[in-house]
């Protein structure tokens, strides 16, 4: 499965920082987006084995699985991606 | 090119600035509640670095007025008196508290954390309180002699990273978004947590759309309570007095200023601060910014009362003047040590920001930490304009 969390928020990004700075240098709020849009978070398929890899340590998993309820309300790393996923989009969009 | 996009993310609220040496593990030793993280002073110093060169960005090379790198929207500064209990029991007499129904003439700011368009967009929002009147040395290396003590609050208990290097990867992104990838990759759980805070803390904040005067702050992260019968961490918070009537805000730029302003025309505004006690194996750790020691009243005592008398406050002087205070926890007695690595960090990162902030508007000279509210409450002009045109970063 090749989902991926894709920073298209980049109107609301860039516009978000226009709040900040005016969306006045529109040459530099262009070369921005431009990369912002093309921007591959972490797929699910990175995500997971990552995640899992974590749960699985010898030393940190137990605190780690602890975490991840508190990031998703589950411990299975597969279901937390649509969640991390939101909280990613939430951060770039401000919402 | 550089990509310097300013990130909204809002971990912002609490770090406040200010960087500094390297003498902040060799200055007080570690209490035993606390270890030093490795490399936590070089992290805090390439935040305070990173964070320099975003107030460079907004506002230095644009030729603007430098405001801070966090809390940057001073929603205003009023005059108040912070009254300590007059009945507190004797084992908590130490510090600022160490004489029952003592009252300090004191100062406090409102800010929001990001605060770039105005009061109406959703963020998290501080309080600030510089008692005066404080005999006895103070931890900040260059105003050891200072007469103030501050308390540094935000509108949420916990903050948005366990220590000075999630702390450090949040001004990362902040300074450009695409470091959320990196960010996410050296410890995807563990930094999802943090992301999934720092948004809690602005944009989440359920005080939202709340007047200050309605909000509790919190001061998030551990502080020393120590004295000859007591020893211990503690947090501290201002939790609005009881009988406070709920009130809608105007939804404007300025609804937080205008409802705080409304408020005091027509009379005192009033916070019970209290203290919340370290208890052992209750998972309390003094080192992680997000351990979170509940929030249930019957935790906490109270200490002191707050009351902010009517007044008039939103003035284009008293604006300016807020704007150069420097709010610093370290600005504090011994007794009130802060604690922890995000405490630590502060100091270097505050000290840093605040230093060229007020060299960067040409007032370092002029900068005195104040000894008391007189020169405050002295600013008479009414006229507000141009710090109502303001938005910050300046210019936006």
């Amino acid at each position: 499965m090749k989902t991926r969390i894709r920073n298209a928020a980049v109107a609301g990004l860039i516009c978000g920082s226009a709040a900040f700075h005016g969306c006045k240098t529109t040459t530099e709020s262009s070369e921005k987006s431009a990369l912002l849009e093309n921007a591959e978070i972490m797929s699910l398929q990175e995500w997971t084995t990552a995640c899992q890899k974590e749960l699985a340590h010898p030393t940190t998993g137990i605190a780690a699985k602890k975490e991840l309820q508190q990031v998703a309300d589950t411990t299975d790393c597969v279901a937390a991606y649509p969640t991390v996923k939101g909280i990613l989009e939430q951060v770039y969009h401000r919402t | 090119m550089t990509l310097n996009p300013r990130h909204p993310l809002i971990f912002a609220g609490m770090l406040v600035h200010s960087f500094f040496t390297s003498a902040f593990a060799a200055q007080l030793p570690l209490t035993q509640w606390e270890t030093l993280a490795p490399d936590e002073a070089g992290e805090a110093r390439r935040a305070a670095d990173e964070l320099l060169g975003q107030i460079k960005h907004d506002y230095t090379d644009q030729g603007k007025r430098a405001f801070r790198d966090a809390h940057p929207r001073g929603i205003g500064c009023v005059a108040a008196t912070f009254t300590v209990e007059p009945n507190l029991p004797l084992k908590y007499r130490t510090g600022v508290f160490a004489v029952p129904g003592k009252s300090y003439d004191s100062i406090i700011r409102f800010s929001a954390a990001l605060g770039p368009a105005g009061d109406q967009v959703k963020d998290a929002r501080g309080m600030a309180i510089k008692l005066f009147g404080v005999p006895g040395p103070k931890l900040l290396d260059d105003q050891p002699n200072a007469v103030t003590q501050d308390f540094l609050q935000i509108n949420a208990r916990t903050f948005p990273a366990k220590n000075t290097h999630d702390f450090a990867g949040l001004v990362r992104i902040k300074t450009n978004p695409l470091n959320a990838i990196a960010f996410l990759r050296e410890s995807p759980i563990a930094h999802a947590l943090v992301l999934k805070a720092a948004f809690s803390l602005s944009s989440g904040n359920p005080n939202n759309g709340k007047s200050l005067a309605e909000m509790q702050f919190f001061s998030m992260v551990p502080y020393l309570m120590k004295g000859s019968s007591i020893n211990t961490p503690v947090k501290f918070t201002s939790r609005p007095c009881a009988g406070v009537a709920p009130r809608s805000l105007d939804g404007s730029d300025g609804e937080l200023r205008n409802d705080l302003q409304n408020r005091l025309n027509e009379g005192d505004i009033c916070y019970d601060f209290l203290y919340q006690f370290y208890r052992d194996g209750a998972g309390y750790d003094v080192e992680n910014g997000m351990s979170d020691w509940g929030g249930d009243p019957n935790l906490f005592t109270k200490f002191a009362t707050i009351n902010i008398q009517k007044q008039t406050f939103l003035t284009d002087e008293k604006l300016h003047y807020c704007d150069n205070l420097s709010m610093q926890p370290w600005h504090t007695l011994a007794e009130h040590q802060p604690l922890g690595n995000i405490n630590r960090a502060r100091k270097i990162i505050y000290e840093v920001i605040s230093k060229s902030r007020h060299t960067t508007n040409n007032e370092s000279n002029r900068y005195l930490e104040p000894t008391s509210s007189t020169d405050f409450q002295a600013l008479r002009n009414p006229t507000f304009s141009v710090w109502d045109a303001i938005k910050v970063p300046a210019g936006s």
